[in-house]
């Protein structure tokens, strides 16, 4: 009796079926994505996970692209990527950003697609593929006066935003060897806008210091790209044709004794001369003076080892009293005239002393 | 040198003959008086002080130059000229000169009064030699192309300059009685210009010493 009551249930349940007035529901839902922004790089993956509500059973697949029938798209590479289902299940699907998202960077509309006997349902997710800049090649250092200039090649992306420029006086790996702090610019790292190109520059560095200098690219998500290889330079004392004409004399005698032209030593005599007395008109007129005078002696000093060291000697406390002056104007001169006015006015009241007796 | 005077002489002689020869089977309008010349002229300043060519290079400056002149006596011109001329170069380092990655930039704008002698014989001569000199100040900048360093100064000294003009009339008769009808331009000449300047504040060290050689091309006006 009951095997012929429910005989008759699922023939009926069939007629109506066939004659559309019972229709068998099968949904598909997408519960939820992760990442949860649906955003993944290269060697990333994403999951998705479903629910397919269905009275029935059928197949499912998981495509990229397409337009919700089944084999419009490209199936997912991963196993969990298609299968059967029976009534509701749930489930969870594999997105490679290596295997599925062949395009490159961009959105890539996700289709869950449920095929029963007689109908296909399916649901749609965006998973976007966001790789963070390659790295950055051509990296070059070059030198100028207390400072450095980077450029890059900049390559083609159009997603970069900005790059990163690290920097350090210790050869460095990662990120966080480069501890540069003494840049105008900034502490490293420092950012250089896409607009300003593939140079930048770092200023108010140390001259005769080597500088190690490494590079990435930061896309318009914000995520930043491996380290360019390290490269180095060593901002050094530079001059223009002025200043040349002005060292024509040069510090003759100086240059002589220390037999380099670049010796510390001379430098501070040559700071003297163009940062102190250069700059009034007494000074200039002391300048030419000794440029008058010095040439013959500095030929007569410099073939006289003797005589070298002598006026090096001499010289030392010329050029330390020098560096003294330039880093702190008045440190020397302001003791010294002091000095000879003290002196000055005791002589006078010495003498005057003297006479009266 | 004798060479030099040879040439000179012997183009001399052959314009004067030229004009002449000219001056006989052409029929002249009658042109007004003359009472000065303009004239601009393009050319490469080349400077001679190593200091300048250990940051600059000696290939040569490009200069504009332009002159204005007012006829004293016969062909003896007052003239004021004034130029200008930048020049773009990698610093040095003081001690050893090795080259930098440091840009520098150089200007200059010579100018001054002067006097030129164009040998001028007869009438629509077609190639006219000439001399002159100039005392010339010229303020010059340099600055760093990376940063706020400039220095700025002037230089004086004097040049002087020989050339050659060319008349342009005799190529196109109508249009050179239009410039003399209508703009009171008696004359127009091609020339070629050589000029060697001493701008080295007379031999002081204190400043920068801008002496030179120039050679160029320009076009002259005599109205």
């Amino acid at each position: 009796m009951m095997n012929k009551a429910a005989f008759t249930l699922a023939a009926l349940a069939a007629v109506l079926i066939f004659a559309g007035v019972v229709h068998a529901e099968t949904t598909v839902t997408i519960l939820a994505v992760s990442p949860s922004d649906g955003v993944i790089a290269e060697g990333e993956t994403a999951r998705i996970s479903w629910r397919i509500e269905s009275d029935t059973s059928g197949s499912y697949s998981v495509e990229v692209g397409g337009d919700g029938t089944e084999g419009s798209g490209d199936q997912v590479a991963a196993s969990d990527g298609s299968g059967s289902f029976s009534g509701t299940t749930s489930g969870t699907s594999t997105v490679s950003a290596d295997n599925d998202l062949e395009d490159g960077d961009g959105d890539y509309t996700i289709y869950v697609i449920a095929t029963a006997t007689d109908e296909t349902d399916y649901a749609t997710t965006t998973i976007s593929l966001d790789s963070p800049p390659d790295v950055v090649t051509g990296l070059l250092v070059r030198r100028g006066d207390n400072k450095l200039f980077v450029s890059w090649d900049t390559g083609d992306d159009p997603d970069i935003d900005y790059f990163l420029i690290y920097y350090a006086t210790d050869s460095g790996n990662d990120r966080y060897d480069y501890d540069g702090t003494e840049a105008n610019e900034g502490p490293s790292p420092v950012e250089s806008d896409w607009d300003s190109g593939d140079e930048a520059v770092l200023s108010g560095l140390t001259n005769e210091v080597t500088y190690y200098v490494r590079v990435s690219a930061v896309d318009e998500s914000g995520a930043e790209g491996p380290l360019s290889a390290e490269a180095s330079g060593t901002p050094t004392d530079t001059v223009g044709f002025s200043e040349l004409q002005d060292d024509e004399g040069e510090c003759f005698i100086a240059t002589a004794a220390y037999g380099n032209y670049d010796h510390d030593m001379v430098r501070n005599l040559r700071a003297l001369r163009d940062q102190v007395l250069q700059q009034t008109t007494v000074g200039r007129v002391l300048v030419r003076a000794y440029y008058t005078v010095s040439p013959p002696l500095a030929a007569w000093v410099s073939d006289r080892p003797l005589a070298r060291k002598a006026v090096r000697t001499a010289l030392l406390p010329l050029s330390l009293a020098a560096e003294a002056e330039v880093r702190a104007p008045g440190a020397v001169s302001l003791p010294l005239i002091l000095a000879f006015v003290l002196t000055f006015v005791l002589v006078r009241r010495s003498r005057r002393d003297g006479e009266t007796r | 040198m004798k060479k030099i005077f040879v040439a000179a002489v012997l183009t001399l002689l052959l314009t004067a003959g030229l004009a002449q020869a000219q001056s006989d089977n052409d029929i002249h309008w009658q042109e007004s008086p003359r009472y000065g010349s303009w004239s601009f002229n393009i050319g490469l300043m080349f400077f001679s002080d190593e200091d300048f060519q250990d940051v600059y290079g000696n290939r040569g400056m490009a200069f504009y130059n332009m002159h204005a002149g007012v006829r004293l006596i016969h062909e003896l011109e007052l003239t004021g000229t004034i130029g200008y001329g930048f020049v773009e170069g990698r610093g040095v380092t003081p001690g050893s000169r090795e080259k930098t990655d440091e840009w520098y930039k150089l200007h200059i704008a010579p100018g001054g009064p002067g006097l030129t002698y164009r040998f001028n014989f007869v009438l629509d001569q077609p190639v006219v030699p000439y001399i002159g000199g100039s005392a010339l100040i010229s303020y010059w900048m340099e600055e760093r192309m990376e940063g706020s360093w400039k220095r700025r100064s002037y230089a004086y000294g004097g040049c002087g300059n020989a050339g050659l003009l060319i008349l342009l009339d005799k190529l196109e008769k109508r249009a050179s009685g239009a410039l003399e009808s209508e703009w009171g331009i008696n004359n127009t000449y091609l020339f070629y210009d050589y000029r060697y300047t001493k701008l080295d504040n007379f031999d002081s060290d204190e400043y920068a010493d801008l002496s030179s050689h120039f050679h160029s091309l320009g076009l002259l006006m005599e109205f």
